[in-house]
């Protein structure tokens, strides 16, 4: 799961540093029909494109068998930043909820 | 997650990437970790990923390589200006819990690391240990445990209580 930013356009983007609204959401990449059913339950924006009936169940970092997962950890991040959303990428249990920051500068 | 890492991550100077440090010490890192990143929609944070994928591609023709050694292979070969976070605020689990050799003991917890991140942190990734039960019980055990919208847990302090999470989950 990523978090990508998705900014009001006409407060400029986040990277700006002028955002006087910008609202963090989470996006959740499926990777499998489980884990779609999972995401699906949940309030995030779920995306399916790396969706894969032959991706391994491997959960072990470091084996050969898990490279495939982390190679769509890759691809998601590059889908985002192609879409000009800044990423928070944690790979860890998270609270979901939806932010809103107001920075006034 | 303890505390608000946008609003962290808005103060930080300028970097197109942050990165995790994947060492065992709080100094700078020469060795990063993939499990925390933070990047901006730059052509620079495109590139590091594009390029990370193609020395993964690479390696796991030959090796069992993971995501975080193409990134760090990258990171050496070229000069991507990364950012680091530091781990007093985003300690791993070096850093906040320790470092046990066999990476299995969610029981193991070393106060002089933990003395030195801040309190608390702004986010605490659970690594540096093996296996999802020994994940629950560690962030169980130091009140880290929460399912959303409930909650958090108060931090198990019983053996009894360790082994009924220890049935719970495995």
């Amino acid at each position: 799961m990523a978090w990508g930013e998705a900014n009001e356009p006409e407060h400029g983007s986040l990277g700006s540093r002028r955002c006087a609204a910008c609202t963090t959401q989470a996006v959740a990449f499926a990777l499998d029909l489980e884990a779609l059913d999972v995401a699906q339950s949940t309030d995030v924006e779920v995306r399916t494109e790396l969706l894969s009936a032959s991706l391994s169940r491997e959960s072990n970092y470091g084996s050969a068998s898990f490279q495939p997962v982390v190679m769509q950890k890759l691809r998601a991040l590059q889908l985002l930043l192609r879409e000009g959303r800044t990423i928070f990428f944690l790979d860890t249990v998270l609270n979901v909820h939806v932010h809103v920051h107001v920075h006034v500068s | 997650m303890l505390r608000d890492f946008v609003d962290d991550f808005l103060m930080m100077p300028m970097h197109d990437v942050y990165l995790q440090s994947a060492e065992q010490h709080f100094g700078r890192a020469n060795s990063h970790c993939t499990g925390v990143m933070f990047l901006r929609p730059t052509l620079t944070a495109l590139a590091l990923i594009e390029a990370t994928i193609e020395e993964l591609v690479k390696c796991m023709a030959t090796s069992a390589c993971t995501d975080q050694e193409a990134l760090n292979a990258v990171l050496l070969a070229q000069e991507f200006n990364v950012g680091r976070l530091d781990p007093a605020d985003y300690p791993g689990g070096a850093q906040y819990f320790g470092v046990e050799p066999t990476y299995s003991d969610p029981l193991f917890y070393n106060e002089s690391a933990r003395a030195q991140c801040n309190s608390p942190p702004i986010l605490v990734h659970n690594n540096w240990l093996v296996g999802r039960a020994n994940k629950i019980v560690r962030f169980r055990l130091h009140g880290l445990w929460s399912i959303s919208g409930e909650k958090p847990e108060r931090p198990w302090r019983h053996t009894t209580e360790v082994s009924s999470v220890f049935r719970e989950v495995w």
